[in-house]
């Protein structure tokens, strides 16, 4: 089975695709390419996503993931159950047992759940057009769905999410319907209902930290944690005041994390993370991102406890050490943003 | 017979290997080697002066994250099993291991092992694989391929997680790289580091060490637990300007050697720190 995945990385890169596949622990894939990155469990029970990227990269993930979970769930393999090996199975290699096996296995499953870490568009700007596959869908010659597979995907979101992508402004939604949460939780936690390829999978609320929507998934065999864009390696990170997010939340969200995660050895391995955007990460990684995110934090409280403008405090470099690291003077979110968003946080609110 | 015909010399210059040449390893390094600590030793035992940063090529960035540095940070859950990294390594104390692991059908060199006794094990890949693709997890070690240049091993590393340089707060970030040289002379070892950083260096960072081989010792478990007594869940360290432990170093060496930079690694910064010292 390895040598099929590996196989079908190795077609996938000679094939140029902008989609790249890194295998993380148990179940867990980590999707590097859509946007944001996705996490996704593939296995007997099918696909379950968490984010889905923007929607022009919608058709290059769902070949992506419909190719893995046929490699790694629906792949001709063969038979390891034999004789001593096999003591529970006495049917196993009678045919055509053995060929379900070695020649016609049965057909993949389909994605069955999408879960949004956050409301924005590089994380669920893929939400519609992976939650319902077209009825005729072949991938590798196999139909999607298969016979009898509900063809929709269940997209599950904090209810901040729901509540400002349907938000109206002069009768209109502030997102489209179709790329809406189905189901949504309200607590601080939430679990599936059921073990999704054979684990638990549980979602933490994080508020105010990206945003008041923030949901990180932590999935319990395979030890993996998606942290949507409460982590990022490739910048500093993205408080968007507008819709709820804090400094302070963005640093008890990666604190969250080091309470959950447990480093297999010398603070490394272990529990692994995959960020919103940027490589997957450990304990290490994600300590070292705190204690940045913590003393630009604490800088900019001390210059406003001076009665410092945003301006001096924006002259002082707060975060000169990390700019080569996270910052940015072009894009979406320059270093000067984020400066202007950890000194709106902390400042008194008049 | 005092002439060998052509075809003869040539056969007998051939090996006899109907599978193919063997892989050559030049150098065996295999065995324990101890430190020798007489490079920079006082930085090597008690640790180095807070503050004091002589000989790194340190630019602005670098420094700022250098002076911020407050050693309690050590009282993080996360750090205090934190192990020395590649580049630190090698100035750590406590014996290194090195062990090849060849393959028992093929004998060919997958890779040598280096094992420290405070650290974690590193792999250095002699079977020309790849490195990991940017977005693969980096690891305290590094990501470290392997081959030979005469009797030398060149070793590069990248996918380094950030960690000190020195253990006063003189750190490298993530994007930097290393190629290391490894060479033996009997029963010497020496390595020489060249570290790239172009996030907190100004220019290459370059070191050797020596180590001596041991036949009389093991590495020993060293295992390490976490404390959580008086953790506070702020993380130590100094605004700037407010670092007062800069003047320790400034005690006993000339303050603006101790602040490190390229220029402080070259010769003829001696004649710039006289003129410094002239009343």
């Amino acid at each position: 089975m390895k040598r099929l995945i590996f196989l079908f990385l190795i077609a996938a890169a000679a094939f140029g695709q902008d989609i790249h596949v890194l295998p993380v622990q148990g179940n867990i894939y980590m999707l590097v390419g859509a946007g944001g990155n996705i996490a996704a469990s593939i296995g007997r029970d099918g696909i379950l996503l968490v984010d889905a990227g923007t929607s022009q990269m919608s058709p290059k993930v769902l070949s992506t993931v419909l190719q893995l979970v046929t490699a790694v769930a629906a792949s001709p393999g063969p038979n390891r159950c034999v004789g001593l090996h096999c003591p529970d199975s006495p049917y196993r290699w009678s045919s055509p047992s053995l060929n379900a096996l070695i020649a016609s296995p049965g057909p993949p499953k389909p994605i069955r759940y999408i879960i949004n870490t956050s409301m924005d568009p590089d994380h669920t700007g893929g939400n519609e057009a992976l939650s319902a596959l077209p009825a005729d869908s072949k991938i590798l010659g196999v139909t999607f769905p298969p016979v009898g597979v509900a063809p929709t995907a269940t997209v599950i979101a904090h209810e901040n999410v729901l509540g400002r992508m349907s938000a109206e402004t002069k009768g209109k939604p502030a997102v489209a319907s179709g790329l809406w949460p189905t189901d949504t939780y309200r607590g601080s936690s939430y679990k599936l209902s059921e073990f999704f390829n054979g684990e638990g999978v549980q979602l933490f609320h994080d508020p105010a930290a990206h945003t008041d929507g923030d949901s990180m998934v932590y999935f319990r065999y395979s030890d993996v944690i998606a942290a949507g864009d409460i982590l990022s390696t490739t910048s500093y990170p993205v408080i968007d005041l507008a819709k709820g997010g804090t400094i302070q939340g963005a640093l008890d969200g990666l604190n969250h994390i080091l309470d959950i995660a447990i480093p297999e050895f010398r603070s490394q391995g272990g529990t692994l993370v995959i960020p919103g955007h940027g490589r997957l990460c450990d304990t290490g990684d994600v300590a070292n991102y705190r204690n940045m995110v913590a003393i630009i934090k604490d800088r900019v409280a001390d210059s406003i406890k001076k009665g410092m403008t945003l301006q001096q405090v924006k002259a002082s470099k707060p975060t000169l050490e990390y700019d080569g690291l996270y910052g940015a003077t072009t894009g979406a979110w320059t270093t000067d943003m984020f400066v202007e968003a950890v000194y709106k946080s902390l400042s008194p609110k008049r | 017979m005092r002439f060998l015909p052509p075809l003869l010399l040539l056969a007998a210059c051939v090996p006899a290997f109907p599978q193919g040449a063997p892989v050559l390893e030049l150098t065996d390094f295999s065995g324990v080697w101890a430190e020798r600590v007489h490079e920079d030793s006082y930085e090597r035992s008690g640790g180095p002066p807070l503050g004091d940063y002589q000989g790194i090529p340190l630019n602005d960035a670098g420094r700022r994250k250098a002076d911020s540095h407050d050693h309690s940070e050590w009282s993080l859950p996360e750090f205090q099993c934190r192990p020395h990294s590649a580049p630190y390594q090698w100035r750590a104390l406590g014996s290194v291991r090195f062990w090849n692991e060849v393959d028992p059908i093929g004998r060919d060199l997958r890779a040598i092992h280096v094992e420290y006794l405070r650290s974690l094990d590193r792999v250095i890949y002699m079977d020309g694989r790849p490195h990991p693709p940017e977005y693969a997890p980096y690891s305290w070690s590094g990501f470290s391929t392997g081959k030979w240049v005469g009797n030398t091993l060149v070793v590069t590393t990248d996918h380094i997680k950030a960690s000190y340089l020195r253990r006063n707060g003189a750190s490298f970030s993530d994007k930097a790289t290393m190629q290391e040289f490894i060479d033996r002379h009997g029963d010497y070892l020496t390595i020489t580091m060249i570290l790239t950083d172009p996030v907190w260096l100004e220019e290459p960072f370059i070191q050797t060490t020596n180590y001596a081989l041991d036949t009389h010792t093991a590495l020993t478990y060293y295992p390490c637990t976490v404390s959580e007594e008086n953790i506070s869940t702020a993380v130590p360290h100094f605004l700037p300007g407010t670092t007062e432990h800069l003047k320790d170093a400034a005690g006993w060496i000339p303050p603006i050697a101790a602040r490190g930079g390229a220029e402080s690694t070259y010769p003829d910064y001696r004649e710039k720190l006289k003129q410094a010292a002239k009343p």
